[in-house]
């Protein structure tokens, strides 16, 4: 090939129409245009030739290695930011709500975490609580008596008692955990269908009901232990577990501590 | 929250558009990002490693691009297509590289354009007598001596097979520029591969 005679040659005006015809980003119409077109043009029959070539080349160009971007570095340290690191002393409300923000939406408006919720939310209300959320994921620890009941004038020996109760509850409420956990991913892929439909009027109403239920299981128990400190200390004696009538938590009956 | 619930969770993002997850992510969900980088990581690092020509700068360029859209997202017009927004993103992080490159010294096809040489070799003939391996070769450093608004776009209609509307879309610049200038750079990769060819 010659190529004085190349350069030499008149350039055709369509290189635009060129690249629309090499690409295939003509229309039916206008690509049958542009092939009349290229019949009778001989510098564009030939760049045709010669981009397709180049295009060949470009082919045999295959990228080495392979994306490896740290998920950590950037969305990581930010959700991190968002989960508070130790949570303790601090009120239950607070610590509910804190764990409901970090949980996502669909989550948040799902019956199952309302039941869960509203378990957390009596147990811990009930009993003075303390809770601790962390990378571990969620715990807490409970303390049968209160600063006020502790100071209560009883000959019972109340360390005994109290180590009891707590060997007690935690387990209980790891039993009820476990049954909510599973509970939990049972429903999951169905509770990811309904997401669209709930809303949150939902959790309002239970958060609702819990709060009327709280304060009257509050009462209650206070009311009792009220009752059973002006009882004699032999009472207790008998029988240590009687406060957990008070507390509507049954020894036979662990698992059913909300009704 | 057990690991099922978490994988129960990221697999209802599948489904989700680009917007979607933005919208999701801003509203705080910040993990659902991840799935967006999933999604489009590959091409950028494509794109990136195609524009520097090393897998140490794509990488770079790949998790800064990533980094700046994540900071910037509240900035991102939901009528806008994130593709376009993320390969943006990309190709400028791309420039700043360039420019901190330190001078560029003259290339042998250089000389060789310099001095008025025409290459004797088609790239027909390239193809036809060349190990892929060797071709690849001649291309990557063909490319490379490209000015980079060439390169860019020769890279996003040849390899990203992205629509002409679309790479004007990313640039900011009218469709017939990326036309004439994807014609101009195919011109120049034609020469180059022939003086490169030649120099063997
Ligand atoms: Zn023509």
């Amino acid at each position: 090939m010659n190529n004085q005679d190349n350069r030499a040659k008149t350039e055709c005006e369509r290189k635009e129409d060129l690249m629309d015809y090499l690409y295939g980003e003509f229309s039916a119409e206008q690509e049958k245009s542009f092939k009349k077109h290229l019949l009778e043009c001989i510098s564009c029959q030939k760049e045709v030739n010669e981009f397709r070539a180049v295009s060949t080349s470009l082919k045999a160009w295959h990228v080495e290695g392979s994306p490896n971007v740290s998920l950590s570095e950037i969305v990581g340290e930010t959700v991190k930011k968002q989960l508070p690191t130790v949570a303790t002393a601090r009120s239950v409300r607070e610590i509910i709500s804190e764990l409901v923000a970090a949980l996502p939406a669909w989550f948040r408006y799902s019956s199952a975490f309302a039941a869960a919720c509203s378990l957390l939310l009596v147990l811990m209300a009930t009993l003075n609580t303390e809770v601790r959320y962390d990378k571990n994921g969620f715990s807490f620890q409970v303390a049968l008596f209160s600063k006020d009941t502790a100071e209560s004038p009883t000959q019972i020996d109340k360390k005994q008692v109290e180590t009891l109760a707590r060997e007690m509850i935690t387990q209980m409420v790891a039993e009820k955990q476990e049954q909510i956990k599973q509970e939990l991913e049972i429903q999951i892929s169905a509770l990811n269908k309904e997401l669209s439909e709930k809303n949150s009027a939902q959790l309002s109403r239970v958060t609702l009901e819990l709060k009327t239920e709280q304060r009257e299981r509050l009462q209650r128990a206070l009311l009792e232990l009220e009752r059973q400190k002006n009882k004699k200390p032999s009472e207790f004696e008998d029988d240590p577990f009687n406060l957990w009538g008070s507390l509507d938590i049954k020894t036979g009956d662990r698992n059913t501590t909300n009704n | 929250m057990s690991e099922a619930i978490l994988q129960s969770w990221s697999d209802s993002f599948v489904e989700l558009s680009d917007n979607e997850i933005i919208e999701r992510t801003l509203n705080g969900e910040p993990e659902a990002f991840n799935l967006l980088i999933r999604r489009w990581e590959r091409q950028i690092y494509n794109l990136a490693f195609r524009m520097l020509g090393k897998e140490e700068d794509a990488h770079d360029i790949c998790q800064e691009t990533f980094f700046s859209a994540y900071r910037h997202l509240s900035k991102f017009r939901g009528d806008a297509k994130f593709s376009s927004w993320i390969y943006r993103i990309a190709l400028n992080c791309c420039h700043t590289h360039l420019r901190s490159r330190s001078g560029t010294n003259l290339s042998l096809e250089q000389q060789y354009e310099d001095l008025g040489y025409e290459p004797t070799t088609t790239v027909e003939s390239i193809n036809e007598t060349m190990q892929r391996g060797q071709v690849a070769g001649l291309v990557k450093k063909a490319l490379m001596g490209l000015p980079p608004d060439m390169r860019e776009v020769i890279i996003m209609k040849e390899y990203q097979d992205m629509k002409f509307h679309e790479i004007a879309d990313v640039l900011g610049i009218p469709i017939s520029t990326v036309k004439t200038r994807l014609y101009t750079g195919l011109n120049q990769m034609k020469q180059r591969l022939g003086y490169l060819k030649a120099a063997l």
